[in-house]
């Protein structure tokens, strides 16, 4: 999906999916249990490198994408350094307080969700989603007949993408000769959602009938593409364990702030 | 014999009649049989139980005195986007096999061998959504002949492709047929009237109204041909002939300078383009030369450089000549607003004249468009060709100066794409410029006042034409 921005694959590329779904519950878990910001601030500035370097992607990209992480996790912690509890005031403004420990608890949790999506982007950048469906069937046995299904479903999401698209300009067209009010507000919108689904339903079925035609049932089958874990399965797991740890032990040290206990 | 049906019945739950009363057809090993038929005549329910799909897949009830088809049958259908499951062509092939149980090793053998057969020259991680419509069908081939079957039922595997894919689909097909038993649904049938072995004529209630060789149908059921209406070789002799007219030298739609570009690329220049009132104007080129990026660029639908005037007034946006410059797009279904046929046409019409006026007017476009039997029933549930004519009807009732049509006639039968040009020749001599894309040689030849060709990413002005409209 992102072949067209990728400049490089690492083992994170040749790790199982599986794998990198269970790194990503076990790092949410470790983060909601930090509670010392010290050591959430190298975590955070760890999984930003390891992002860089990991996804492959190229620069600008990752950049614009840098930007809107942080830009989102300054928004999501302004409503705790507003109007979070504290008592030592560093500034007030009508119903605006901001005290210090509210500021560092929402810098906290700003960096709780840096971490977070640094991460997930990485595993995103780094993973094809048929490889997902095709790990969830041979490790997890889910039932080929709900992997292949969300499989065509992706394959439809950039036609629908283009179908909305020419609605579009079909209506912008068609509204100069028509009165407004069938193609403007609540009608508007609903006979063009009825116009989409019904394409998609029609598409739906065709392709169902297409995929038993061609021999498809939720039987036992082989694959084309096989997953298993290997060696890059191990390198993940050991770098992300490596990197919870770096940060704390950093976060010892070098402590950027003076509270150790953001709670 | 691979397919012997006898006394067949089926009636689909949601209509009133059977549409097959007592059937009887049968085919040998090795034919290659056209099934032909105005639409609505089961043409493909008819291909659909002879390889099986109705009863298992589909359900739809259905009974015979003798039913005996080929149980392994593969199929390759109409529409290029509805019928792979998987993002790559490597993948899409290997769904075929790991459905049969195939091993990889065995798989990565076999896959170069069909693309081969098949003349598609891609590795196999081409995502699909890249391929050209042709290059799909010929994928959709190829997973056909991965499933080792003798029989192929191929449900109008080219008639949502341009002139030029759809011969090299049928030559595709034509290569492979040999020790094949080959079962078509086709009505785009000038590539492969020649080349099957027998046509079945099938009439309007399901029953069969002809059955011979593609020689023997022409001569003995020319009539049925042109009664049912549907494409034959000889269509074009009864085509209509309209007389020449003068066209008007007022400018209306002028662009200068015009550069259409898609990321870093050019696709397309138009140094000057200049369109008067009452012209008959045809875009030609190949598919994906930007013929639908010219239309939208014209409307300011897409960005582009360089400017286009209406009636001597620079056109900035959409709005401005919306309503005087009326586009037909290539899909009906995404330009239907309202819940009725009827209304799709009357909310034009409503806008110009009163309420009853308005009504007469709609009823009399949606006859002469041979729309008036669906009239009260949803846009979206009319057959394609329906939809089509429909999306076309929209445009004769906000009176605009020029219609732009992106190719009006496509997979319409004989019939209607005749009455069509008839409607469009009225309009140009009552000072309505028409504007379209279309594939279709014959149409290309005999109707255009003047034919712009896109060759190479520029639109020049196509010479040397025959004007079969002087007599």
């Amino acid at each position: 999906m992102f072949g067209s921005i990728k400049k490089y694959e690492t083992f994170a590329d040749r790790s199982n999916p599986i794998t990198k779904i269970f790194m990503a519950v076990i790092l949410f878990i470790t983060v909601v249990f930090i509670h010392n910001p010290n050591y959430l601030f190298h975590l955070s500035i760890i999984m930003m490198l390891a992002m860089i370097v990991l996804s492959g992607v190229k620069f600008r990209y990752l950049a614009a994408l840098l930007c809107f992480i942080l830009l989102i996790g300054f928004i999501s912690s302004l409503y705790m350094i507003f109007y979070g509890e504290g008592t030592t005031t560093l500034y007030r403004l009508g119903i605006i307080h901001i005290t210090e420990e509210s500021f560092v608890r929402g810098i906290h949790i700003m960096m709780r969700g840096l971490v977070l999506s640094f991460f997930g982007a990485t595993v995103i950048f780094t993973t094809r989603i048929t490889d997902v469906f095709y790990s969830l069937m041979q490790q997890l046995k889910l039932k080929p007949k709900y992997a292949y299904s969300f499989m065509a479903a992706v394959r439809m999401v950039p036609i629908i993408a283009s179908e909305y698209m020419a609605l579009r300009q079909a209506r912008k067209v068609r509204r100069a000769l028509i009165d407004k009010k069938y193609v403007s507000g609540l009608k508007g919108f609903r006979t063009a959602v009825i116009t989409l689904l019904s394409q998609s339903i029609r598409r739906a079925y065709r392709l169902g009938i297409a995929m038993e035609a061609k021999g498809f049932d939720d039987g036992p089958r082989t694959y084309y593409h096989k997953t298993s874990f290997s060696l890059s399965d191990v390198f993940l797991i050991l770098l992300t364990a490596a990197c919870i740890y770096t940060a704390i032990q950093l976060g010892q040290t070098a402590a950027p702030f003076a509270s150790t206990d953001a709670r | 014999m691979v397919i012997n049906i006898k006394d067949l019945r089926l009636r689909f739950p949601e209509e009133e009649e059977r549409l097959f009363a007592g059937l009887d057809i049968r085919i040998q090993e090795g034919e290659k049989v056209l099934l032909l038929g105005p639409s609505g005549s089961g043409k493909s329910t008819l291909l659909n139980i002879m390889g099986g799909l109705i009863p298992e897949v589909i359900d739809v009830p259905m009974k015979a005195e003798t039913l005996k088809i080929s149980d392994d049958g593969a199929y390759v259908f109409q529409d290029p986007d509805s019928q792979f499951t998987m993002p790559t062509v490597g993948e899409e092939l290997g769904f075929v096999l790991e459905n049969k149980g195939v091993e990889k090793a065995e798989m990565e053998r076999r896959f170069p061998d069909v693309l081969k057969a098949v003349g598609l020259d891609v590795s196999l991680e081409t995502g699909i959504q890249s391929l050209s419509g042709g290059m799909k069908q010929k994928l959709a081939i190829a997973s056909a002949l991965l499933q080792g079957s003798d029989t192929l039922y191929l449900d109008e595997p080219a008639s949502m492709l341009d002139d030029g894919s759809a011969r090299q689909v049928w030559d595709t097909v034509e290569s492979i047929w040999k020790d094949r038993t080959v079962v078509i649904v086709e009505h785009r049938v000038d590539y492969i009237w020649d080349k099957v072995d027998r046509v079945i004529l099938m009439d309007a209630s399901g029953g069969i109204a002809g059955d011979g060789t593609p020689e023997d149908i022409l001569t003995d059921h020319l009539d049925l041909l042109e009664g049912f209406g549907v494409w034959h070789p000889r269509s074009w002799d009864a085509a209509p002939v309209f007389e020449r007219t003068e066209t008007s030298e007022e400018n209306l739609l002028k662009a200068e300078g015009m550069n259409i570009r898609r990321g870093k690329d050019d696709i397309l220049k138009v140094e000057d383009l200049k369109i008067r009132k009452g012209e008959w104007v045809t875009i030609e080129g190949a598919n994906g030369t930007g013929k639908t990026s010219l239309l939208l660029a014209l409307m300011k639908l897409i960005p582009s450089a360089g400017d286009v005037y209406y009636r001597g007034k620079k056109i900035r946006k959409t709005k401005q000549i919306a309503g005087d410059v009326y586009p037909v797009f290539q899909n009906p279904e995404l330009q239907f607003i309202t819940n009725k046929v009827f209304d799709e046409v009357f909310i034009n019409l409503e806008m110009h004249f009163d309420k009853t006026e308005a009504m007469r007017q709609t009823g009399k476009i949606l006859e002469r468009m041979g729309l008036s039997h669906v009239s009260h029933l949803h846009p979206l549930e009319i057959s394609t060709g329906q939809k089509r004519r429909l999306s076309v009807a929209t445009a004769f009732g906000g009176v605009p100066e020029i219609i732009m049509l992106d190719e009006p006639t496509f997979g319409l039968d004989q019939k209607h794409a005749f009455r069509l040009l008839e409607i469009f020749d009225g309009m140009t001599k009552s000072g309505t410029t028409i504007v379209m894309i279309t594939h279709d040689e014959e149409i290309k030849k005999r109707y255009p006042s003047r034919r712009l060709l896109l060759d190479g990413g520029i639109l020049k002005e196509k010479e040397g034409m025959t004007d079969v409209r002087v007599h």
